[in-house]
């Protein structure tokens, strides 16, 4: 009997299915809180203790950083590579990536212990196409939730994102969900941001979900200011702060879409913040 | 010299992540569902599918 355990990322229940006894997870702890027992939108099978017999020739994409895509026989194949194992994980997905199977080699660097198939890069990865089949998106942000109402900020590494979660991280009646990524999905005509588990330097990763109410996109500055942005501009800002398939023609049809609607109908800024707790007053009095 | 000042400190320094890159042959490259076509910079041909489907999923 395969032991299951599901995990709830961005409302979406993923069942983790381990067939052989012989994984043994290392980093499984900051994924605990995702766990769920509702009914799975995706199931995974995952196996340890051998590497599938792929005949790769049709190569969709190449990261050029330790992961490339391909195509086999309609299914999509996740091949996860570093220069000391190659590979060291396989994802082997349905074309809408709602199921698949997933081979993991034991990590040599971390006493043999197997990576959790969630974790960085194949977890989200795995969100990323799955996202853009409708779902949402995952963004490059920190999340705050300020008494039940979600802000989203915005920005490229080094923009201040883990900076702004610490800011907020211990304020009265506020949750940092994450400070490096959220997935932003619209259900019922309403926008919401949840926590993942894939959080930046500060560490900072809760499940909790709430209304997006705000964008901001990050700056450094010498004082505090905002600035409201129109719904083309912050569009495309939010383009390149957003975990998109490039390699997937539909899923990026779908992402423009869903930026174009996000900016539309979220009011979005540019903040220009000094990094002390001045910033968390100034964003709560606008 | 910000780089030494975060040295003494003690602190993590920052490392700047590769960038992803995309490699793209002309006449073969395969783009998602689709490939692109041509033999000169330019010429590009995108063979999609004809819609695709932009529905929200709950």
């Amino acid at each position: 009997m395969p032991n299951s355990q599901i995990f709830k990322i961005g409302a979406i229940n993923i069942a983790i299915a381990t067939k052989s006894p012989e994984c043994d997870f290392q980093s499984i702890r900051g994924f605990l809180q995702f766990r769920s027992d509702e009914r799975p939108d995706v199931i995974l099978n995952i196996d340890c203790d051998r590497m599938p017999d792929l005949h790769l020739d049709q190569l969709i994409f190449d990261s050029g950083t330790g992961w490339r895509l391909y195509d086999n026989e309609n299914k999509r194949v996740l091949w996860l590579h570093s220069p000391y194992l190659n590979p060291y994980q396989v994802g082997v997905f349905a074309p809408d990536f709602h199921s698949g199977d997933i081979f993991i080699l034991p990590d040599p660097s971390a006493s043999g212990k197997h990576l959790f198939p969630l974790q960085y890069p194949m977890g989200e990865l795995l969100m990323t196409n799955l996202l853009a089949q409708g779902y949402g998106l995952c963004m490059h942000a920190a999340g705050v939730i300020d008494k039940g109402r979600g802000m989203m900020f915005a920005g490229t590494s080094g923009a201040g994102k883990s900076t702004t979660a610490g800011l907020w991280e211990g304020q009265e009646d506020v949750k940092v969900v994450n400070d490096d990524r959220v997935i932003i999905r619209k259900n019922d005509g309403q926008f919401r941001m949840y926590g993942t588990p894939w959080h930046g330097e500060g560490g900072m990763a809760l499940p909790d979900a709430a209304p997006l109410e705000k964008v901001f996109l990050l700056k450094h500055a010498q004082e505090n200011y905002v600035l409201p942005i129109d719904p083309m501009t912050a569009a495309a800002a939010l383009l390149v702060r957003t975990y998109a398939p490039h390699w997937d023609k539909c899923g990026m049809e779908f992402s423009l879409s869903f930026l174009g609607d996000l900016s539309q109908t979220v009011p979005c800024y540019e903040l220009g913040f000094v990094p002390d707790f001045t910033a968390v007053n100034f964003v709560r009095d606008l | 010299m910000k780089r030494k000042k975060d040295e003494i400190k003690g602190k993590k320094l920052y490392i700047k992540p590769k960038l992803t890159q995309v490699k793209l042959v002309v006449g073969e490259a395969v783009l998602g569902y689709c490939k692109i076509g041509g033999t000169s910079p330019g010429a590009f041909d995108i063979c999609a599918p004809d819609e695709c489907n932009l529905a929200y999923r709950s």
